[in-house]
C-alpha cells in the first residue's frame, strides 16, 4: 500500500526533482553530491528537496 | 494566513523529512538525534517520514562488497564475537523460569487430576489388628479395617489345625456382652467379613482365632483354645 503510494507520489514530482529524492535516500547522498550529479547549483537542490518532501506529505498523507 | 502552529509543525516536518532523507548536515543531523527522546512530536514526524520513504529501500540495487571491504566486515564480526557476552544471572534466565513454570503447572495438573479421581477418604478410622500367638507371641494373622463395609483377615503364614478342629474367628469391643463369631478361617486363606451386622470398630477392639471344632463353636462362645489374638490399633 505504501510502497504504491510513494512511487504514484514520487512520479508526480518532475524528473529532477524525483532523483534528487532517490539520490538522496537511496544511494545516500549529500546536497553536494546530487548537486555535482545532476549539474544543478548547490542551493537548487536544497530547494527542490524542501519542495519534493512538502509534495510528498501533502500526496501522501 | 498561516498560524504560528501550522508553521512550526510545517518546520518541524521538514527537518524530519530531512533527517529521515538523510541529507542533514552532521551537525544539525546530531543536533536532531538528541532531540528525539524528548519530542514526541519531533519522533512522530520521524516516525511518519520513515514510514513514507522506507518502501523506496527496494530501489537500492544490490552491492558485491569488494575483496577489502568483505574482509573488513569479517574483522568486524569477529572482533564482535569475541567480545564475551555480559553474564546473565540465574534470576534472569528465561529458560529457568519458563522450566520452573512448566514444572508448576504440570504439578498443579496432577494434583487437580488426583483430587478429582480419588475418593474422598471415608471418616471411618482404618484400624490394624496384628494376631499373635499367645504363648510366642509370633504374629500369624493381619486384620486389616479400611473399608467401612468389611474387614479382612490376612494369614502371615499357614496355621497347622487338626484334621478334626477348625480356627473361628471372635471379636469383641468393650462393653459388649461377649465375643461374636466371625465364622471359620480356613488356614492360609483371607478372609472377608462384612461389618453390616457389627457396630462399627473401636480402638483396643479384641479379635481372636479360637480352635474349636469342626462346625464351628456348638455355643456361639469360644470354648477352644486362642491361636492368635490380638487388638485393634487405630491408623494415623
Amino acid at each position: 500500500m505504501q510502497a504504491e503510494r510513494i512511487h504514484g507520489c514520487l512520479e508526480q514530482l518532475e524528473p529532477e526533482r524525483r532523483q534528487c529524492v532517490i539520490h538522496a535516500y537511496v544511494d545516500g547522498y549529500s546536497h553536494a553530491e546530487i548537486s555535482h550529479k545532476l549539474a544543478t547549483p548547490l542551493g537548487t537542490v536544497k530547494a527542490w528537496i524542501k519542495r519534493s518532501l512538502v509534495a510528498l506529505r501533502g500526496c501522501m498523507g | 494566513m498561516t498560524t504560528r502552529h501550522e508553521t512550526d509543525d510545517d518546520a518541524l516536518n521538514e527537518l524530519a523529512g530531512e533527517y529521515v532523507l538523510g541529507t542533514l548536515p552532521a551537525e544539525e543531523r546530531a543536533q536532531v538525534q538528541a532531540r528525539l527522546p524528548f519530542e514526541p512530536a519531533l519522533r512522530r514526524a520521524v516516525d511518519e517520514w520513515e514510514q513514507r520513504l522506507h518502501p523506496l529501500t527496494a530501489l537500492a540495487k544490490p552491492h558485491t562488497p569488494s575483496r577489502q571491504l568483505w574482509a573488513r566486515i569479517e574483522r568486524s564480526l569477529l572482533a564482535n564475537r569475541q567480545t564475551p557476552p555480559a553474564a546473565t544471572p540465574w534470576w534472569n534466565l528465561l529458560a529457568l523460569w519458563r522450566g520452573l513454570t512448566l514444572v508448576g503447572l504440570s504439578a498443579s495438573l496432577v494434583l487437580a487430576v488426583l483430587l478429582a479421581t480419588q475418593t474422598v477418604p471415608s471418616a471411618t478410622p482404618t484400624y490394624l489388628v496384628v494376631l499373635v500367638a499367645p504363648q510366642s507371641n509370633a504374629p500369624g494373622w493381619v486384620v486389616q479395617a479400611n473399608n467401612p463395609n468389611e474387614i479382612q483377615l490376612i494369614p502371615l503364614g499357614v496355621a497347622e489345625v487338626p484334621s478334626d478342629k477348625a480356627l473361628e474367628f471372635w471379636t469383641k469391643g468393650d462393653g459388649w456382652q461377649g465375643p461374636v463369631s466371625l465364622g471359620l478361617v480356613k488356614p492360609g486363606q483371607t478372609l472377608h467379613v462384612p461389618l453390616d451386622k457389627l457396630p462399627p470398630l473401636q480402638d483396643n477392639q479384641l479379635f481372636e482365632l479360637t480352635l474349636e471344632q469342626k462346625t464351628g463353636s456348638p455355643i456361639g462362645k469360644p470354648t477352644g483354645p486362642i491361636q492368635f489374638i490380638g487388638r485393634a490399633v487405630k491408623v494415623i
